[in-house]
């Protein structure tokens, strides 16, 4: 029978007990440095809060006439830390989060000013890759048109994370013009970016001449996706054509997107084409173009999907008899 | 005109709350829900801005504690987010006055306050 010396016990436990200790006292220790860090920052946030709010409510005209902030001898001595520059970055980051006007303008200038855009600068330097987007974050959020290249740098990034923060930079202060890197994106756009950026669009005043013709032709299936998806939303039947040649397009969620789109910009002709289309789909795209022939709700859509009910695979078959109770349900209430 | 104003980000309670003092009201500041709710229910409000989110009790919370009261009708205004626009809708069926979507103006906030001033 195997036995342990009592002397190992004893080590062993001696052992198991430094352990404990040291992680104890590296637990203590951390908190306390943690709670020290957060004080401190709480004291200069403390400082500088009733200065920076005086600055952020400056009036424009006033600011005009100085060209730049009073800042007191004791904020510029608190300031001289770069520990107080990263928390007045913070909390200007934060503002301006929630201010605009003449309040986002003073944000602005106030960062120019403190010239925290070199912090900024030095995030986009670090390997992290949450410190890069706090980076892009700050920058785009303070409207550096200057460092504007400093962010498309990264819309064709490896890592997915700062890729789609850097797009989404682009887009939340540049609207409809920061889409310029869907002409050179190589990555796809994901269902989630592409929500993301519709959502930030909607926000935004359109434009006419988004080059949403060219995005259409991209070799990238996840641009042509996004463009079809703008044209849906604007109801730019200007792109008509293009959006019929999407039909036959070899990636299947751009075929579906297409015959989507079709519904939101077509008339009744568009009946045809889809029923055309209809032979040679997917069961997602057919399921797509049953559900813009409902939509129609025309005679020839509804005797189609009536057919198709009876004749198609099942999942087809549950869709169009969806589509013709819910046809069935709108018509009885009219 | 006393004003309680609720908001969770402390330099964008104290901004707003400086405003609202150079326009001459005085200005009771809470930086959570609960906080806001017993600074409401010991003092005699003339109006209520409030955050929607806030730590411990949100600003819909608050909103329905200041509508239970019966006796004076007290404006509230909501500042929300962007893509909240459900729970504005929310609030405006619990009695909002009005709404400010961030990022918003401090000047448009002060217009709006002397609205219900003016009104008052």
């Amino acid at each position: 029978m195997y036995t342990i010396r009592p002397q190992y016990l004893f080590y062993l436990t001696l052992c198991f007990i430094v352990v404990i200790i040291t992680l104890i006292i590296c637990t203590i220790g951390m908190t306390v440095q943690k709670k020290r860090r957060l004080l401190r920052k709480d004291k200069i946030a403390g400082q500088v809060s009733e200065w920076l709010a005086e600055t952020v409510l400056e009036d424009d005209r006033d600011a005009a006439v100085k060209g730049a902030f009073n800042i007191p001898g004791n904020i510029q001595v608190i300031l001289r830390k770069k520990k107080a520059l990263d928390i007045v970055l913070d909390e200007l980051i934060l503002l301006r989060k929630s201010f605009n006007g003449s309040a986002g303008y003073n944000l602005e200038k106030l960062y120019r000013q403190l010239q925290l855009n070199k912090l900024s600068l030095r995030k986009l330097q670090s390997r992290r890759w949450h410190i890069k987007i706090k980076g892009i974050q700050e920058l785009a959020s303070m409207k550096q048109e200057q460092h504007l290249n400093n962010i498309t740098q990264y819309i064709n990034h490896s890592n997915q994370y700062i890729r789609t923060e850097a797009q989404t930079a682009l887009v939340r202060y540049w609207g409809y013009e920061g889409l310029q890197f869907l002409d050179f994106t190589d990555y796809p756009v994901t269902e989630w970016q592409q929500l993301n950026l519709m959502h930030l669009l909607l926000q935004q005043p359109a434009i006419n001449d988004a080059p949403i013709g060219k995005w259409l032709n991209s070799s990238n299936a996840s641009v042509v996706q996004f463009a079809l998806k703008l044209v849906a939303e604007e109801r730019d039947s200007r792109h008509y054509e293009a959006v019929i040649q999407c039909l036959g397009h070899p990636n299947e969620g751009v075929n579906v997107q297409a015959v989507l789109c079709l519904g939101q910009i077509a008339d009744t002709s568009i009946i045809k084409t889809l029923i055309v289309h209809y032979k040679n789909a997917n069961e997602m795209m057919r399921i797509a173009i049953v559900n813009v022939l409902e939509k129609t709700g025309t005679s020839r859509g509804l005797s189609f999907i009536r057919k198709k009910s009876t004749t198609d695979s099942e999942v087809v078959k549950l869709a169009c008899l969806k589509h013709l109770q819910q046809h069935s349900i709108t018509t009885r209430a009219m | 005109m006393k004003i309680l104003i609720a908001e969770d980000e402390p330099l964008m309670l104290k901004t707003l709350a400086l405003r609202l003092r150079k326009d001459g009201h005085e200005v009771i500041t809470a930086a959570d829900g609960r906080q806001a709710t017993d600074y409401f229910l010991n003092a005699d409000m003339d109006m209520v801005i409030t955050d929607i989110m806030m730590p411990f009790a949100s600003g819909l919370e608050l909103l329905e504690i200041v509508r239970r009261r019966k006796d004076k009708k007290i404006p509230v205004i909501v500042l929300s987010a962007m893509g909240q626009e459900n729970v504005v809708i929310e609030a405006f069926k619990l009695g909002a006055d009005d709404y400010i979507t961030k990022p918003f103006s401090p000047v448009e906030l002060s217009m709006r306050v002397r609205r219900f001033t003016s009104a008052a």
